[in-house]
């Protein structure tokens, strides 16, 4: 059993982007079993409950981050996960039917029931913020990383990723960050 | 002093979100910002780029993590999956070899050393001289072991009984007696007498007449068997 992490400490250090490496490991060991347990009492195979149990833990992040996850004195967490846990698995069901209704739709040659309602039911949320990182280019992304999450200095990152100097890192930072709002702003 | 290159400006806003400017100089900021719309503006925007790169790292660190988690347990659940098999194995093998030593034990009978030629069971005589009694214990001996032969062990154990009424027998001649008739009685379905006996040889602290270990455990096993019928 993994060393017991108080639910402030995970919520603190997901919020700040804090060793989120060592709470994603003690969440996953300490959750992650009756995550699939659950999947598996709904008929889910092995590799839907796995696949299942990470779309749960970036969820969780995501509504930490975003301050929809508030900690209530008699918040228990394990609880709280398995309620994502069966909302995705849910959606997962749903999207399934749709897809295979759609199928049949085609093959039939009726026309296409979806509803801009339906599509937002489909549509998982996702990051928005990770899914315009992964826009930028590599060498932005190795910036930013190295700066901002490994904390490195401007010197270190010039002479790593052989910008030259620390002016052009700054520049180039400054650059990377502009072009990330300019998405997030679209 | 707030720089007016845009960059240094980017990085001073930074320094002042994290804490890391100078207390004069934060002051300044928060002067000139009452003041300069387009400096408020810019520090909402490092604010947002803020808030998005943690969230963007976050997710990214995540990822990376709940994927090393991945290929970890499917290496640990690769080499797990051929333990059950090696397993499994065992446990068959174990369980095939405990049934063929239960069939052995049970089918096999129970084989005694040779004391039949042993001129030596009486003491203190003369061998070629035997007196009447020792006549009787031989005779009676050499009967039983035939009938055992012969499959007839309620005989036999009757011989083996009348050896065993004969006083001042040798140690290793009333031993070998008494095995012989615990053998008899177990054959010869009188269980209880055969475990009374049995129980008695079993604990001998000094035992002349020696019965093999595999002997011995084909002897309790017969024996256990028997006493689930009982």
């Amino acid at each position: 059993m993994p060393q017991l992490i108080p639910t402030e400490t995970i919520i603190a250090n997901l919020r700040r982007g804090e060793d989120v490496n060592g709470v994603t490991r003690y969440l996953y060991a300490t959750y992650s079993r009756s995550i699939k347990g659950y999947i598996r009492k709904l008929g889910g195979l092995p590799d839907d409950a796995e696949d299942i149990v990470q779309e749960v833990m970036i969820t969780f992040l995501h509504q930490i981050v975003n301050g929809q996850f508030e900690l209530r004195e008699q918040t228990d967490l394990g609880a709280y996960l398995i309620g994502i846990t069966r909302r995705k698995w849910l959606k997962k069901m749903e999207s399934e039917t749709r897809r295979r209704e759609r199928q049949h739709w085609f093959a039939t040659g009726s026309d296409d029931p979806q509803t801009p309602e339906t599509i937002v039911l489909e549509t998982d949320y996702q990051s928005r913020a990770w899914a315009y990182f992964q826009q930028l280019g590599e060498t932005c992304r190795q910036v930013l990383t190295a700066f901002y999450q490994d904390e490195q200095s401007l010197e270190d990152i010039a002479a790593q990723y052989e910008l030259g100097s620390v002016g052009a890192v700054k520049m180039r930072k400054f650059r990377c960050i502009q072009k990330l709002l300019k998405l997030a702003d679209v | 002093m707030i720089s007016e290159d845009p960059v240094e400006r980017w990085e001073q806003l930074e320094d002042y979100l994290r804490g890391r400017m100078e207390d004069g100089q934060s002051r300044q900021l928060e002067e000139r910002m009452k003041t300069d719309t387009k400096l408020t503006d810019e520090l909402v925007s490092v604010r947002r780029a803020q808030a998005l790169l943690t969230e963007a790292l976050a997710e990214q660190q995540m990822r990376a993590t709940l994927r090393q988690i991945r290929v970890e347990t499917s290496v640990n659940t690769r080499s797990a999956s051929w333990m059950p098999v090696k397993w499994n194995q065992v446990v068959l093998w174990a369980a095939a070899a405990c049934v063929l030593l239960m069939s052995y034990l049970s089918i096999v009978p129970v084989k005694l050393p040779d004391a039949g030629y042993d001129v030596m069971a009486l003491r203190r005589i003369d061998t070629t001289q035997l007196s009447g009694q020792q006549r009787i214990a031989f005779e009676n001996f050499f009967e039983g072991q035939a009938r055992m032969v012969e499959g007839d062990y309620v005989q036999a154990a009757h011989h083996f009984e009348n050896v065993l009424t004969v006083e001042d027998l040798r140690p290793y001649f009333k031993e070998a007696a008494e095995w012989h008739l615990a053998v008899s009685y177990l054959q010869s379905h009188q269980f209880n007498r055969a475990s009374q006996l049995y129980r008695r040889l079993r604990y001998c602290n000094q035992c002349a007449y020696e019965v093999g270990w595999l002997n011995r455990r084909k002897m309790e096993w017969k024996l256990f068997i028997a006493g689930l019928w009982l």
